[in-house]
């Protein structure tokens, strides 16, 4: 498999390290609802088909990306720096403020 | 003349270039350009070898990659090289080969007794007779089976030979080089695309070697050959195997560098694998003839029909004085008609009632006696071929008649048709699709950036495979962002004759009624049959997929390259489906066998993976240090005096460093770098305790947990400044824990202003620990005030020694007054010198892991062995570090139920009852007295020998912890030996527990 | 300044090696007297930081990830987009000079010069020599002189730098430079090789 690094060009995977699904953001740190950090920490969709991950290019520039590719085909859709890509969360009741 | 069966100036090697061989210990002379089974032949040897199940004797069968029969031993000693094909082996002079699986000699195998009783080794035998009823039946078998069966046998001596890896990038690979492969390359290349051409033999040229010397194609070869030597955009690679396809463009090719030499010339590689990322590829790997079974169709002196024909016209060998070409399809004709030109009797025996008239009248001027709607049903003769019994045949029905003829021979061909090469496209996911008129599969639509071009695609003239190479290359260039070929195709030259008549498939020829049932191959090289293939039919096998395992079809070393499809006919056949509706297994790399060799390339040694040397390193070889590798590093074990041994040594530096002082290579721990206007605030959220008031000039111990709430990693961090920290973590995590920071900055926590640098590299570290470490510091590092006030315990101060910047760390992990010096590398081995010489006026000793490790269990402090993963803040006893003033990562996740469970195994220190005894890393630890079963309570997880307490000692994981256990005996069990040590469950911090030591 | 000790002290050895006995095709030599500093901005301030640490360092700093900058024995990597490699003569003090320049606000300083080896490969066999452990394309029209590659080299994360038409150099971890000089030495021989006296 090939992936294409925004800063390095296109590179075996071999230098890369897949880190997880990157379809889930992380709750704020502040955030301290069990169910949200369960739900964050062991549940995953692992989906037949396209699919969002965190790769690391480990044996290349080190950065961070999120790649968007077809766990079946492999075929890779998207490739971008994490920082580009990832929003923030609110931070835990942001919500019920506004609300108020 | 280079053997007996040679023709005088025949063929395409070179005469007068002799190479003498031996075989099976008798010497014999062959020439340049043969291959050892050409040259066997042209000795007039057949017999080769046994078969892998019966030990039937066996012949040369096939003449290149696709042999399934001719597997011998090549080379001796440290070179021996098993189940090398003689048909694909370059004779050199000095090669020594011998034949595989007999026992005691080729001629007479005792073995061979294993084919009158082969109703019993049918498919699935093992399975049956040695599994099953008897539990351990097949482990008492199986060693003996295992030297009846088999293939070769390997050598155990370390291979003295080099090999690499080479990674290559090119627009267009192109794959074989027949005429389509050729023109594929040409079309390419004339387009100005970066080209690289795969052939697996020596020459190039593929199926036009195996035509006449001297025919209208050689004009053509040498002519292309030529432009594309010229081409400084094309590189030819011969003698290179493309073995493997796989995702966005990545091929795996190995080259046989200089398996055609009794040995690789100094500094010449062995082997090469070449690594190809390509843009476009071009299979031209053509078609393999295939075999028809009938009865003993595996005698010596039985070979495919174009076998025959390439050993006559390529190796101007002989196979046989007396030949019966046996064919369902038009190729075999110009087969029987090259061999009749080479001299050789032949007759024809045509399956197809139609036979192709033209053909048939060529034939006949040429005095070939052909048959039509004949058959051979069985072959006479057992160390070679004697003679072919001959039926009327219907290949509608698959009926066949009694004998009505038996025609004597000593080399019988066989064309069943013929089975384009589709591995490289199958191996990429695309299922083969059947062809009915050629009775074939096809590769089917191109998969990814591949296209298909000659005989792999059923087309079968000379001129036909080079129009769809041009095309394709053509195609792959323009695909690959080249231009247009600069020239078009010229196929003069190239025959352009289609087949006359259409094949007429042919998968078993079942013996009339009164004709001798005798068995019929379809596997040689596993020795499976059209019966096996029928009784797995019979015990409810469907599949393809379970037929191959069942029977072992196409399991072999081949692949089942000869075997696969005519299995899966036969399949189709009993269970009354199509061949499309059978379908074909999937073929996986690699498609010939590759070496371990090329797999390791230059990872060998101390080169199997990268070793890392601290900046100490070439001092701690030259002072004696025995080397231990820690995970990818070497670090220094122990530094033996006298011939002391590992214990001994250990014991020795530990008592040293309690009693005057030590020092040891750090250097390994990872260090990190993190700057930036939030760094406290980061620090703050990886670890579990509060940083934001430490001051800079000050160390901290932190703990960080992982997101499920359970321990990740510890170490010590400093603050150089506001916004500079300076972060330890323990040697196996480094990588770890710096690739988690970078996930949390970079994926997660975006917002944060934070860098972090891996500095392991940078600095050396040096730990000085022991009652006389402060004074021998103070006498080398005089501008730093080592006082206890002026200091204190995790102080850090900055200093320089002769120009070379110093950092002092006022940390322990051996419980003792201990001090840690980091350097910049460079300088690294000075300073450690500068304390070396100091230190003898303080007792210092060196020492190396394992006394490291003896002392911080003496002190209590766990480590990898008990961050395993497993373990919470509460199990190692740091409940009350977590701070309660802020989040942290893992501070919600830890708060499960199950993790703050006071029954969990926690952290404990352990004394044997008997202090001479010993305890073992990993014992369970089961009630005193019993019962020793199950999982136990917990385990032995760190033990040492305690110089300081006069006895072994240990550290482990009980249930409930030393709430439940202190004081208490339990039983420390290493069931795999039996030893049961019992110990008593005591605080794990044996020595020193209230810190004076340290602190003071 | 006192004398730094090179990661291959203790194996570096000079002369004429391997296949051949002619003019060798390929050359290795470690290059010394280097110091290596890691300029990181925020990604707000990149680009200012950029030009101004023009000055300091002495050449403008490369916009692209892929194509170092260098003037006389100045060369600088842009490594990712918010950070710079800066491999310069050691007496140019080039740390310091950045520590004065930026603010942590603007952006923060690695000092990096022990913590890496500078192995230069040079001759019309270097390509091939790398080609042996990098996977990398290293053909001249599309690796061209001044391009950069971060990468593996026989299992190492390091850097690869094309310094001239025949010239590489490779920026690698100390505590790995002897494996990758070992493996140099050993891919070598086959072509013939010098290993020349370490200098600046």
């Amino acid at each position: 498999m090939r992936i294409t690094c925004p800063c390095c060009g296109e590179r075996d995977y071999g230098e890369f390290t897949i880190y997880g699904d990157a379809s889930r953001r992380r709750p704020h740190i502040e955030d301290t609802d069990f169910e949200t950090w369960y739900n964050y920490v062991y549940i995953r969709p692992n989906p037949k088909g396209r699919h969002k991950e965190f790769w690391h290019h480990t044996r290349g520039c080190g950065q961070w990306l999120v790649v968007e590719r077809d766990t079946v085909t492999h075929e890779i859709y998207d490739v971008s720096l994490a920082r580009d890509v990832v929003t923030l969360p609110e931070a835990p009741g942001a919500e019920a403020a506004e609300a108020k | 003349m280079a053997g007996s069966h040679r023709i005088p100036n025949g063929g395409r090697v070179t005469h007068g270039a002799s190479a003498s061989f031996t075989f099976d210990g008798k010497t014999y002379q062959g020439l340049q350009g043969d291959t050892l089974a050409s040259a066997l032949l042209a000795n007039g040897i057949h017999l080769v070898g046994r078969s892998f199940k019966y030990h039937r004797p066996r012949g040369i069968y096939a003449a290149g990659a696709e042999e399934p029969n001719a597997l011998v031993g090549l080379r001796e000693g440290a070179r021996a090289e098993p189940n090398a094909l003689a048909t694909t082996v370059e004779l050199y002079d000095g090669l020594t080969a011998k034949s595989q699986n007999n026992w005691p000699s080729l001629q007479f195998d005792v073995a061979e007794v294993n084919n009158l009783f082969q109703r019993f080794f049918s498919a699935g035998f093992y399975y049956k007779t040695f599994i099953g009823p008897f539990e351990k039946s097949w482990m008492w078998y199986e060693h003996i089976i295992r030297k009846a069966a088999g293939m070769g046998e390997a050598t155990t001596e370390p291979d003295p030979d080099h090999y690499e890896k080479v990674y290559k990038f090119c627009d267009v690979l192109v794959v074989g080089s027949g005429p389509a492969g050729l023109s594929a390359a040409l079309a390419a290349g004339r387009a100005g695309a970066r080209v690289l051409l795969a052939e697996q033999e020596p020459d190039l040229g593929g199926a036009l070697l195996s035509a006449p010397k001297g025919s209208s194609s050689d004009q053509w070869l040498s002519a292309t050959l030529e432009e594309l030597e010229k081409l400084q955009n094309v590189e030819l690679l011969p003698r290179t195997v493309a073995w493997g396809a796989y995702d966005h463009g990545t091929y795996t090719l190995m080259e046989k560098v200089a398996d055609h030499k009794l040995q690789p010339d100094e500094h010449e590689v062995r082997q090469r694998s070449i690594v190809v990322q390509t843009g476009r590829v071009v299979l031209a790997t053509g078609a393999l003839e295939r075999p028809i079974p009938f009865g003993n169709n595996d005698r010596p002196g039985i070979m495919l029909a174009g076998a025959a024909r390439t050993y006559v016209n390529r190796y101007g060998v002989l196979p046989g004085k007396q030949a019966v070409v046996f064919t369902n399809n038009d190729s075999a004709y110009q087969s029987a008609l090259d061999l009749k030109e080479a001299g050789i009797d032949v007759t024809l025996v045509d399956a197809r009632k139609d036979a192709p008239a033209q053909l048939v009248a060529v034939c006949k001027s040429a005095s070939i006696e052909v048959m039509s709607g004949r058959a051979v049903v069985g072959a006479n003769g057992r160390m070679r071929v004697r003679s072919a019994d001959v039926a009327e045949f219907d290949a509608k029905t698959g009926a066949s008649s009694d004998v009505v003829r038996q025609l004597a021979c000593d080399l019988l061909c066989v064309s069943g048709g013929w089975n384009p090469v589709v591995h490289l496209s199958s191996q990429r996911g695309r299922k083969p699709e059947f062809d009915a008129k050629l009775a074939a599969f096809l590769p089917g639509t191109p998969p990814d950036n591949q296209h298909h071009a000659g005989a792999m695609l059923g087309a079968f003239s000379d001129a036909g495979a080079a129009q769809s190479g041009f095309a394709a290359g053509a195609e792959a260039a323009q695909l690959a962002g080249a231009g247009e070929p600069s020239r078009a195709l010229a196929t003069e030259g190239l025959t352009s004759a289609d087949w006359e008549k259409p094949l007429v498939p042919i998968w078993d020829i079942k013996p009339g009624e009164q004709v001798k049932k005798r068995k019929r191959f379809v596997d040689f090289q596993h020795d499976v049959g059209v019966s096996d293939v029928e009784l797995a039919h019979i015990e409810g096998y469907v599949s393809v997929e379970h037929l191959k395992r069942y029977t072992t079809l196409g399991m072999a070393a081949d692949q089942g390259k000869t075997s696969n499809i005519t299995g899966l006919a036969l399949m189709a056949e009993l269970t009354g489906r199509s061949i499309p509706e059978t379908g074909t297994t999937t073929f996986r790399p690699p498609y010939n066998p590759v070496s371990f060799g090329v797999i390791t390339g230059q990872e060998t040694g101390l080169h199997f993976r990268p070793l890392r040397r601290t900046p100490l390193h070439d001092w701690n070889l030259k002072n004696g240090a025995e080397m231990i590798n820690v995970g990818a590093w070497q670090r220094a074990w122990y530094y033996p005096q006298g011939g002391e041994d590992v214990d001994a040594a250990y014991i020795r530096e530990t008592t040293q460093v309690r009693k005057t002082c030590g020092m040891v290579d750090v250097t390994t721990l990872g260090k990190i770098e993190v700057q930036g206007p939030d760094a406290a605030e980061f620090l703050n959220r990886v670890y579990v305790n509060g940083w934001k008031l430490l001051k800079p000039g000050r160390a901290r111990y932190g703990v960080m947990l992982r997101d499920d709430g359970l321990v990740f990693d510890d170490g010590t961090t400093s603050r150089l400044s506001d916004t500079h920290y300076f972060m330890t973590t323990t040697t196996a995590e480094a990588a770890a824990v710096m690739t988690h920071l970078g996930w949390l900055l970079e994926c997660c926590w975006t917002d944060l202003k934070v860098h972090v640098t891996s500095v392991t590299d940078q600095y050396a570290g040096i730990a000085v620990a022991g009652p006389n470490s402060r004074a021998l510091l103070q006498e080398v590092f005089a501008d730093i005030d080592f006082a206890n006030e002026a200091f204190p315990f995790m102080g850090v101060r900055e200093t320089e020694y002769k120009g070379m910047p110093v950092r002092v760390f006022r940390i322990s992990f051996s419980g003792e007054l201990a001090y840690e010096v980091a350097t910049p590398s460079g300088f690294g081995e000075a300073i450690w010198e500068a304390l070396y010489e100091a230190g003898k006026g303080h007792g210092l000793c060196l020492y190396g892991t394992e006394a490291l490790g003896a002392l911080r269990i003496e002190k209590g402090h766990f480590a990898g062995n008990e961050i395993d993963g497993r373990t919470s803040l509460e199990d190692l006893g740091l409940g009350k570090m977590a701070s309660t003033k802020k989040q942290f990562v893992g501070s919600v996740m830890r708060q499960r139920e199950g993790i703050q469970d006071e029954n969990r195994q926690r952290f404990v220190g352990l004394e044997p009852v008997n202090p001479e005894e010993r305890l073992r890393g990993g014992a369970l630890l089961h009630p005193h007295n019993g019962p020793h079963a199950g999982h136990g309570l917990g385990h032995v997880s760190s033990t040492t020998y305690s110089p300081a307490l006069g006895r072994f000692i240990g550290l482990g994981l009980i249930e409930g912890g030393l709430e439940r256990y202190e004081g208490q005996l339990v039983d420390a069990c290493y069931p795999l030996k039996g030893w049961v040590v019992p110990c008593k469950v005591v605080s794990p911090h044996f020595y020193d527990p209230a810190g004076e030591k340290q602190n003071g | 300044m006192a004398e730094i000790r090179s990661a291959l002290a203790g194996i570096y050895a000079p002369g004429r090696k391997g296949a051949g006995t002619g003019d060798a095709e390929v050359s290795i030599r470690e290059v010394t007297g280097r110091d290596i500093v890691q300029l990181a901005a925020w990604p707000d301030t990149v680009d200012g930081v950029a030009s101004k640490a023009s000055k300091p360092v002495g050449t403008a700093l490369p916009s692209d990830m892929q194509m170092a900058s260098s003037k006389g024995k100045t060369t600088v990597f842009r490594t990712t987009r918010e950070k710079f490699l800066i491999v310069c003569l050691l007496k140019a003090n080039i740390g310091e000079a950045l520590r004065e320049t930026f603010t942590p606000e603007e952006a923060v300083i690695t000092e990096l010069g022990h913590g890496r080896t500078i192995l230069r490969v040079a001759g019309p066999k270097a390509r091939d020599v790398l080609a042996r452990g990098l996977a990398v394309d290293l053909h001249p029209d599309v690796f061209t002189p001044g391009a950069i590659a971060q990468s593996n080299i026989h299992g190492v994360a390091a850097l690869c730098h094309r310094s001239g038409p025949d010239q590489f150099d490779l920026v690698v971890p100390r505590n790995f430079a002897v494996v990758i000089y070992e493996w140099l030495e050993e891919t070598a021989a086959q072509f013939g090789y010098v290993v020349e006296e370490a200098g600046s």
